[in-house]
């Protein structure tokens, strides 16, 4: 494996993982903040959980709950809060040489640690390689009155692209890198004879 | 090192018009010259987004919402935020806002005035001064010209009528025609003509709108056809008149004379010109009449009013003037033109060359670069600060005391409006496009595109 | 005879914009009168407060007028990011030649009608490596 490269932004993280025979590159973006991010929303549903164990009996009375359920109450809406409070999504693309692209979402709940969010909250989405027309920069009018510019993936017979990094936009500087490297992996070098 | 270059305007590709056709030539032609050139324009039903043509034309199809024959919706502001990032991020330096009509032309001409970019503006049609609506549009353009750094008219009549509606500085106008690409409207060769012999055709192209003279045409074709005997009609177009057109064709029972051809796509235009051996044009105002000197390029002799731009557009012997315009005197010059190419007195033959020699879309994009060379030339800081722009506004002679608080209130709001702009989407935050790079620095390399496309 | 019907033709307009003038300023004339005597007490004329009514619901009218038009505009008109509209549409003519084609022919020249450039080159052209 070739070292990663590691582009460190102002508001995200690019991380890139290439095959030492060329087969295969890795594009990995996550929030800059991911950890103290985590810490807050953490920190936030200690204060809301302990908010709620305060005036559970205020709340229990409001809703007339029979007695022996305000434990099970407790319970349910202290789930319910953690389920509230997510981590950033972290987005990748993986382009195999010859097979397709694969692209990675791990969403997660704050409270849980990484490795555990990866295993439970991750979707794949793969797109063979004869259905894969390209990965362009394309650029659209977005909400708040802007036009910016996205990597997209367009797929034969699909009336939609398929858009990659959505949850952390990122620069075009680095959208042009990445398109750069993947070229080496989607295209077939050649004379053009087809 | 070229401009970076916005043309402005409501109508654009797919609609077909002069206005359209001159800025996707205007803007071919500058990036020939080495400048950058981006146009932007409103969205035509499901055209919308960045599109690029050929030659690297960049075109922003803007969703907004349309009102009324491709206008959008007039609000002085509302176009500020979105064309404020499409201004920044294509890094440009002039805009060039096209018709007076437009109303994203003109107020984008206040957004970059109010940005400190450069302003031309350029106007096609002539405007008359007692409809409601005309009253209005001048008003609105004597604001919006307060402080335009140049204003490019299509012909003299223009330049002048465009004096006397927005009390323009005579000094800051320019007149530049428009032009044709030649090749395109080439007359066939002698051997393959497609017409009849023994008939002369007369050939009408234009949107049926009352102010293109269809009144008239109505009642000069019967006319005509009863007394001449070799005389056929071609009439392309559409519009709301052309029910009066087959009205008429069938009281007068000259289905075999007229032809009604409805309307015609741009590129068969030529096809349709060379059927002809004249053009007849009978509209009660034209600035300049781009047309013409595409039925002349075609080797048509012209009949026509003598009304706006069209004397200066074509010398004497290509044409035919209606001493006025009435049905009378378009009959009378129809009948002289008829006569001169019974007797062959007119050689229609070397028309081409002279047009084609005449008009050019190089030169005018020539002409237009030294009107941006003479923008910078003669400008200063000064000219863009708000302070001195307000004070332009105030002073704008014979408004009346509503006028001036008006425009000087709509200023300000946009200033408000730019500052609250400028702190929530920050310059520094917009990525910056990449202009299409110049021939010579661009190879093809041996990589081949993706295989299976 | 040409001056004599001009001169008709002028004092035509000029009864037309007379008239406009009168029936708006005595239209402005008459709102004036109204939020002075227009009251609960007497029934001549509806209450006073319809005037400030009226033109409060026209102001406001045109303020949510305008933040609708953005907001129309960006929401509803503009396609999202993944709508196919943001590439082509049905008014494209989409240059359909290979490669060197189209970087000889399209890329660089000027065309006659108006071709568009499929967003795959133009992502070549303008986003590789140099």
């Amino acid at each position: 494996m070739k070292d990663d490269r590691v582009i460190v932004r102002r508001g995200y993280v690019l991380i890139v993982n290439e095959d030492a025979d060329g087969n295969y590159i890795k594009f990995e973006v996550q929030s800059r903040s991911f950890t103290v991010r985590k810490y807050i929303n953490v920190a936030m549903l200690i204060l809301l959980c302990s908010l709620l164990h305060r005036n559970m009996n205020r709340i229990s009375h409001l809703l007339r709950l029979p007695q022996e359920y305000h434990t099970h109450f407790q319970v349910i809406s202290m789930v319910l809060c953690c389920l509230v409070f997510k981590d950033k999504t972290v987005d990748s693309l993986s382009i195999i040489k010859n097979y397709g692209i694969q692209t990675t979402k791990i969403g997660g709940l704050s409270i849980l640690p990484y490795g555990v969010n990866k295993a439970l909250f991750t979707q794949h989405e793969f797109i063979p390689r004869y259905t894969v027309v390209d990965l362009v920069i394309n650029e659209g009018f977005f909400k708040g009155f802007q036009v910016v510019f996205y990597l997209a993936v367009i797929i034969r017979d699909i009336n939609e692209l398929k858009l990659l990094f959505m949850s952390n936009p990122i620069k075009l500087d680095d959208q042009r890198l990445i398109y750069q490297m993947s070229r080496n992996y989607l295209c077939e070098e050649g004379n053009g004879s087809e | 090192m070229g401009l970076n270059i916005a043309m402005v305007c409501d109508f654009f590709y797919p609609q077909l018009g002069g206005v359209e056709f001159h800025i996707y030539h205007l803007a071919q032609n500058l990036i020939q010259l080495g400048h950058s050139v981006v146009v932007i324009t409103h969205a035509y039903k499901d055209r919308v987004g960045v599109r690029y043509l050929t030659n690297g034309l960049k075109v922003y199809h803007v969703p907004f919402f349309v009102l009324h024959r491709e206008t959008t919706f007039p609000s002085v502001f509302s176009t500020f935020p979105i064309v404020r990032n499409i201004l920044i991020r294509e890094n440009i330096q002039v805009v060039h806002s096209h018709g007076s009509g437009s109303t994203m032309a003109q107020e984008a001409i206040s957004h970059a005035n109010t940005m400190g970019l450069r302003t031309v503006f350029t106007d096609h049609s002539l405007y008359g001064f007692t409809e409601l609506g005309s009253i209005l549009l001048n008003k609105l353009l004597k604001f919006t010209l307060a402080n335009t750094d140049r204003v490019i008219c299509v012909s003299n009549v223009c330049k002048e009528n465009m004096i006397i509606r927005a009390d323009v500085d005579p000094e800051k106008l320019s007149v530049i025609p428009n032009a044709l690409i030649s090749e395109d409207f080439k007359p066939l060769d002698s051997d393959i003509r497609m017409k009849k012999k023994g008939r002369i055709t007369l050939v009408v192209i234009s949107r049926l709108f009352p102010n293109k003279g269809c009144d008239l045409l109505v009642r000069i074709i019967p006319r005509i056809c009863q007394a001449h005997h070799d005389v056929d009609f071609i009439v392309a177009g559409d519009g709301p008149k052309f029910i009066d057109f087959q009205q008429m064709v069938e009281t007068c029972r000259l289905e075999d004379r007229v032809r009604l051809l409805g309307s015609v796509p741009h590129e068969n235009i030529r096809d349709v010109l060379c059927q002809g051996d004249i053009y007849l044009h009978a509209s009660l105002t034209e600035a300049f009449g781009t047309v013409l000197v595409e039925a002349a390029s075609c080797g048509l002799l012209l009949v026509t009013t003598c009304v706006g731009g069209i004397p200066e557009v074509l010398p004497q012997h290509m044409t035919v003037f209606a001493k006025e315009t009435s049905v009378s005197a378009l009959i009378d010059a129809a009948n002289k033109g008829i006569e001169s190419i019974r007797s062959g007195k007119i050689d229609t033959s070397s028309f081409h060359k002279e047009v084609s020699r005449m008009y050019d879309w190089l030169e005018v994009a020539k002409r237009t670069e030294k009107v941006y060379e003479a923008v910078y030339h003669d400008s200063s800081p000064r000219d863009k600060n708000w302070a001195v722009m307000v004070k332009n506004c105030y002073f704008q002679k014979g408004d009346g005391m509503w006028a001036r608080y008006l425009y000087v209130l709509c200023a300000i709001v946009e200033y408000w409006i730019f500052i609250v702009l400028e702190w929530l989407y920050p310059r520094t935050e917009i990525d910056r496009a990449l202009k299409w790079p110049q021939k010579k620095d661009f190879q093809i390399t041996r990589k081949s595109s993706l295989k299976n496309m | 005879m040409e001056t004599s019907s001009k001169l008709r033709r002028s004092t035509k307009r000029e009864y037309y914009w007379f008239s406009r003038h009168f029936i708006v300023t005595s239209l402005l004339i008459f709102i004036l009168i109204w939020s002075f005597v227009g009251g609960y007490d007497n029934k001549i004329l509806p209450n006073r407060n319809w005037v400030l009514i009226l033109q409060c619901i026209v102001l406001m009218g045109m303020l949510f007028a305008y933040f609708g038009l953005i907001f129309y505009n960006d929401d509803i008109l503009a396609p999202n990011l993944d709508d196919m509209r943001t590439i082509t549409d049905s008014h494209a003519c989409i240059v359909t030649t290979d490669k060197d084609d189209l970087v000889k022919n399209f890329a660089f020249k000027e065309t006659s009608g108006v071709i568009d450039l499929p967003i795959m080159d133009v992502c070549d052209v303008l986003y590789r490596e140099r």
